[in-house]
Parts: C-alpha cells; sequence; structure tokens
C-alpha cells in the first residue's frame, strides 16, 4: 500500500542513530515483525530510489484533536550511513513522507506449537530494529531473552523498550564499553552454555536472528558458528514482496546469511545478499 | 472543462491514452494491480520474454546514480511458455491490450517466439527488443547492425501476423538508420529508447560496483538523450514512434509526444512510484483540458521548430 505519511517524530536516540514515527492507515497494522517500509526521502528525483527500512514499531494513539480520533503511525530505527539516511534525519514534525508498506514476508517463524518454549533473539546494532515487534508479538506467549551487540555502546540501541516488555536483555559490544566484551554470538553462546550443561541444546529451539546488519562484510566473516545447529535463522527475504517480480533476485536468497543447516555464514559474496537497490525492484 | 480524446493508434492497437508501461519495469502487471488500476493506462508491456526461462545476471545488479539508475538484470523472465500459462490469464481480465516484449538468443529464436505467441489471441502485439545492453545474443549484437536489425524483423515479420514494435538501442552511432532497416524490414512501429551503456565504480574496493561491469542507464538523466533520438527518428519514419526514457511526469510525457511519438512508456518512473503510468496518463488528460488541446493526437510531432 502506498500513502502519504507526516512525520510525527524523529529523534536521535544514540549519536548517529534515529527513531521517527510517522502516520499511517489503519491497515499498517495488519503488517508482521520483519516486515519492511520503502521511504522516498525527497520528492525530487535525487536520491532517486526509495530506502527500505525495518519497522520497529507500529500502533495507534488517540489523537488530542477530537476529530481525529485515533492515529495509527509506524516507527523505524534507522542509522544515518549516506544521503538517503542524511535527509531523513533533518526531518521534522509536520514534514511529509511517501511510503509503501509493509512489504516483504517477515520472520517466519514456522509452526509454532511449543508454547512453553523460550525464544532467543540476536541482533546487532540497526539490525535490533525489526526485532522489537517481533518481541512484542513473543512476549505474550513466551519467556524472551535478547542478545544484543553492538560495536560500541552507542551503537546497542533501544534496550531500555525490550525490557519494557519483559524482555531479558544481555548486551555485548565490540570495544567492552557496555556489556560483555565481544561479539553478540560469543557472548550468547556463552550464556546459553553456562545455562545449560548439555553440551549441544539451545533453551531455545529456534531463535530468531537479525545477525549484523548487511553492510558489514568484515563482521559477516568472522565464523559465526553455532555448533548447535539449532540457531534457527530468521528468513528475512523481502524477495518476495511485490513490485517487478521479473526480476527479482531468486527467491531462496536469505538477507541473514548464517546457514541453517551448518549454522555458518552461508553467503559468500555479500553479507546482504539483498541490496537496497536490488529492493527497488522487489 | 471538456474531457481531452486521450486514444490513439499503434500498429492497429487501439488504446486508451499514450501511456503505456516500459518492459522489465511493470513485470508481468499483477504486482501492480494493488497500486493502480490497471485499465487507466493505455497497454501494457510485460517483461522481455525468451523462449526458455532465464535467471538473470549476477547481484549486485542494480546501483543508483545521480537522477538514474544502472541494471544488469540480463532478461531474466519466466520463459514463454510460463508465460502463457501462469502469468496471461491473470492480464487477460484486464481492459488494457497486453503486448509482450520478446527477445532471442539466435535469429532463430526470434522467429519461434513470434510464431509461438501468434497463436495467442489474449496478446495485442509484439515488442522485439534488440536493444538489451547486458546480453550478446538478443541485445548488442542484433541491435547494432541494421543488417542484422533488418533481418530479424523480418523473420519476425514472417512469422506473425501480429503487430510489431521494434524496440531499438541507443548505444549506435546514428539511431536513424536503425530505425529505416527496421521499417524497411517490416517494423510497423519503433520505440525507443532502451538503456543507455554505463557503469559505476566503487573506489573503497577500487571495483565495479555491479557484478556484470557494466549496465544500462535508465531514469531522468537519459530523457534529453531519449527526446533527441525520438525526434530525429520520427522525422525520418513514417511509422508511429512509442518514446522512453526518463519520463516521470506527464510533462515529460507531452514532450515526447511533441518531439513526434504517438505513444510513450513509463518505465524507472514505476519503480519509486507504482501509479506513476497511471498517475502520468492523468495528468496528461489534465494538461490537455486545461489547455484546451481536444485530441492528444494534435500534439504529436507538434514541435515548433
Ligand atoms: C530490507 C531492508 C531493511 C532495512 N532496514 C533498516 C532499518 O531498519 N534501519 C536502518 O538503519 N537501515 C535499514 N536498512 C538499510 C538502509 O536501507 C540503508 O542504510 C539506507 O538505504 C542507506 O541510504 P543512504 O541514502 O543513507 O545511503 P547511501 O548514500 O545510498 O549509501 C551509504 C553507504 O551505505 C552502503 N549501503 C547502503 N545500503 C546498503 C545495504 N542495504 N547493504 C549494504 N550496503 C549498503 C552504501 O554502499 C554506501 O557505502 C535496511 C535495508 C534493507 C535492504
Ligand atoms: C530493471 C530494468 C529492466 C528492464 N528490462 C527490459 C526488458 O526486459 N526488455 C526491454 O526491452 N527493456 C527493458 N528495460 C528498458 C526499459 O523498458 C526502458 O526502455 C528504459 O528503462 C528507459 O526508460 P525509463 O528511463 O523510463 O526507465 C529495462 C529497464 C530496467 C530499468
Ligand atoms: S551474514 Fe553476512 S556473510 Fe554471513
Amino acid at each position: 500500500m502506498q500513502f502519504q505519511s507526516q512525520v510525527l517524530s524523529n529523534n536521535e536516540v544514540s549519536p548517529g542513530y534515529f527513531r521517527m514515527r510517522m502516520t499511517a492507515p489503519p491497515a499498517v497494522l495488519e503488517a508482521s515483525a520483519g516486515q519492511f517500509v520503502m521511504v522516498k526521502v525527497s520528492s525530487a528525483i535525487d536520491p532517486l530510489l526509495r530506502r527500505p527500512f525495518g519497522i520497529y514499531d507500529m500502533g495507534t494513539f488517540v489523537t488530542p484533536f477530537t476529530d481525529c480520533g485515533h492515529q495509527t503511525f509506524v516507527e523505524i530505527l534507522y542509522k544515518v550511513v549516506g544521503r538517503g539516511t542524511g535527509m531523513l534525519a533533518d526531518l521534522h514534525q509536520g514534514d511529509h513522507l511517501d511510503i509503501i508498506a509493509p512489504l516483504g514476508k517477515g520472520f517466519d517463524l514456522g509452526d509454532d506449537d511449543d508454547d512453553e518454549e523460550k525464544k532467543v533473539l540476536i541482533g546487532g546494532g540497526v539490525g535490533l530494529a525489526p526485532l522489537y515487534l517481533l518481541a512484542k508479538e513473543l512476549v505474550k506467549g513466551h519467556k524472551v531473552r535478547l542478545f544484543a551487540g553492538g560495536r560500541s555502546k552507542e551503537d546497542v540501541l533501544c534496550i531500555t523498550e525490550f525490557e519494557r516488555l519483559g524482555v531479558e536483555t544481555y548486551v555485548a559490544t565490540d570495544d567492552g564499553t557496555l556489556g560483555d566484551q565481544g561479539l553478540v554470538t560469543q557472548v550468547m553462546m556463552k550464556h546459553l552454555a553456562t545455562g545449560n550443561k548439555r553440551k549441544g541444546s539451545l533453551p531455545a529451539d529456534r531463535s530468531p536472528c537479525c545477525v549484523p546488519w548487511p553492510g558489514s562484510p568484515k563482521r559477516c566473516r568472522s565464523p559465526v558458528r553455532f555448533p548447535w545447529k539449532r540457531l534457527w535463522p530468521v528468513e528475512w527475504a523481502p524477495v518476495s514482496a511485490a513490485l517487478s517480480r521479473g526480476s527479482t533476485i531468486p527467491r531462496t536468497r536469505r538477507i541473514s546469511g548464517v546457514s541453517a543447516r551448518t549454522g555458518r555464514c552461508s553467503t559468500r559474496r555479500s553479507c546482504s545478499g539483498i541490496r537496497r537497490q536490488d529492493l527497488a525492484l522487489v | 472543462m471538456i474531457q481531452a480524446d486521450m486514444s490513439v493508434e499503434i500498429a492497429g492497437i487501439k488504446m486508451r491514452n499514450p501511456v503505456m508501461t516500459a518492459s522489465g519495469t511493470f513485470g508481468y502487471g499483477q504486482e501492480f494491480a494493488g497500486y493502480m488500476d490497471l485499465e487507466s493506462i493505455g497497454a501494457m508491456i510485460t517483461k522481455g520474454l525468451s523462449l526458455k526461462p532465464k535467471a538473470g545476471n549476477n547481484t549486485p545488479r542494480i546501483v543508483e546514480t545521480p537522477g538514474g539508475m544502472l541494471n544488469a538484470i540480463g532478461l531474466q523472465n519466466v520463459g514463454v511458455d510460463a508465460f502463457i500459462s501462469e502469468k496471461l490469464p491473470f492480464l487477460k481480465k484486464i481492459n488494457t491490450p497486453v503486448i509482450v516484449n520478446l527477445y532471442g538468443n539466435s535469429l532463430e529464436e526470434y522467429g519461434e517466439l513470434a510464431a509461438r505467441i501468434d497463436g495467442v489471441k489474449e496478446v495485442a502485439g509484439i515488442e522485439v527488443n534488440i536493444s538489451c545492453p547486458n546480453v550478446k545474443q538478443g541485445g548488442i549484437v542484433f541491435g547494432t547492425d541494421p543488417a542484422a536489425a533488418a533481418e530479424v524483423v523480418a523473420l519476425v515479420r514472417r512469422s506473425t501476423k501480429k503487430p510489431l514494435i521494434v524496440k531499438l538501442s541507443p548505444n549506435v552511432t546514428d539511431v536513424v538508420t536503425m530505425a529505416r532497416a527496421c521499417v524497411d524490414a517490416g517494423a510497423e512501429s519503433i520505440s525507443l529508447i532502451n538503456t543507455l551503456t554505463g557503469m559505476a565504480i566503487d573506489l573503497k574496493s577500487r571495483r565495479p560496483v555491479l557484478a556484470n561491469i557494466t549496465g544500462g542507464l535508465s531514469g531522468p538523466a537519459i530523457k534529453p538523450v531519449a527526446l533527441r533520438m525520438v525526434w530525429q527518428v520520427a522525422k525520418a519514419v513514417k511509422v508511429p514512434i512509442i518514446g522512453i526514457g526518463g519520463i516521470m511526469t506527464a510533462t515529460d510525457a507531452l514532450e515526447f509526444i511533441l518531439a513526434g511519438a504517438t505513444a510513450v512508456q513509463v518505465g524507472t518512473a514505476s519503480f519509486l512510484n507504482p501509479a506513476a503510468s497511471q498517475d502520468i496518463a492523468r495528468g496528461m488528460a489534465k494538461w490537455l483540458s486545461e489547455n484546451r488541446v481536444g485530441t492528444v493526437r494534435e500534439l504529436i510531432g507538434a514541435l515548433k521548430v
């Protein structure tokens, strides 16, 4: 669905990271965790293509203006990395944006019949963005743990938001400025291993993860190995999205490159598999 | 305000307005149904079809450039048979002419494809693609040599009775020579332009951005080149011209009509605004009414020089 949206707020939550709330039609609430929005950051022809952002949160609030009643919103959490995100960061309350949402398949959680199951979420940096909505959903019936990582403490975002949901959070940073030092995946293994002596069993049968954000190949190359073969990569494949299917990448390509079979990074070419530019066609 | 007459005719295909969707930018139509009224445009041109399904080139195969984008999709498509059995049933229900874009890996394949489509009554016409910059066969091989192009067109002409449009590449020394060769060989309409060959480099890695190294440039950046070529070709041949290249707005489309195009195709614009073709068609009608132009046909080639 394509709609005109108004910026409700756009705050820098950590240096270089912004959280933006935008108006949306009520139908957006049908979105599921892991789906994304495509934003035209400028009505001019530069930048030409839309920018994709995972849906961080969505909901409805009652506006103070009685004639408006309930207002639906979506939120994104984004990092300023270039021109488009730089322009987004300059927007203020009341500014207009053209948005297409929701797109993508969302997290595929498989057949979820095991209610007792504990869930483990793993995310790094801005890769936490789509996990919030997922956590919000999962806490309804599960005990949820989040392992959040980042280069430094500025890169670990919105942890208190997760905690407010009742999620048990563990933090790791590369430089040790917050939580444990090291890669979030290593920290997770340490914690889970001490929690459960029997090697080879993760407390969570399957763990949705949003691995270090596509675009940081260095991290991806560092061996993210899970001996348990149980880590279950979230298929965050927006390829099924909508437009020009005639020209998309194969539908099987995964944005999170941890292989379900081996627990290893599966994509050699680039960690993203899907690049933003390909999404224009998705 | 009086409603302007927007209808035009291309090679016997009657269209409610001059706005068509450009091949490769509109999927197989269905993908866009949720975003716009498919009966608001003049015709739909589907993704280039080959005899066999094709996976296309490796990624990355799209990169954004100032005012445009480079693509090296490499004609990924479902193949003509799957198109007929899986995609056409949906398109059949839409009251808008469907034109298929065809490309062959060899001269014979063009003929076979055209013959295959000839019997499909839901297909209103054929656009022969001899201009893809991203594949050798089916692209530059036929699209840059007037004699080879004429051979393809003549064979397709013999293989089908369907209205025949030939899509030209801008990557040639003299586009008028190419157009003349195609018209002489039986093309009933010429569409132009396909993408301009280009490349993008990533300084940090010192590598080309596209896996294919080069790609085809489309979008607003190519509009001036496209306008010039449409103008030149329209003066040189008698058949109707379809203008393509960087059309984002109704104003852009009307400029192409002034330059001599009977119809236009909207490509890259559909990627940023899936309803672009519909918006452009509506915008053109509005402009005509506001400017008291009774029919869009009055404007074809009406450029004052
Ligand atoms: C499905 C999807 C969901 C996303 N969700 C979020 C999100 O929730 N929050 C968020 O902050 N970002 C997200 N991103 C990434 C975000 O879309 C890009 O950071 C943004 O488009 C950059 O635009 P820009 O104009 O600022 O950068 P540009 O100026 O276009 O690029 C700046 C630099 O970043 C690189 N780059 C940009 N995008 C990518 C990419 N996708 N993969 C690899 N390298 C890239 C460029 O090569 C360049 O080096 C998502 C991407 C995808 C594909
Ligand atoms: C992603 C992409 C795929 C394309 N695929 C085809 C194709 O299969 N066959 C074809 O004849 N042209 C193809 N084209 C060319 C377009 O139809 C059009 O000629 C070109 O993009 C210029 O128009 P525009 O600037 O409006 O996009 C493609 C263009 C793009 C951007
Ligand atoms: S997740 Fe990026 S290469 Fe593995």
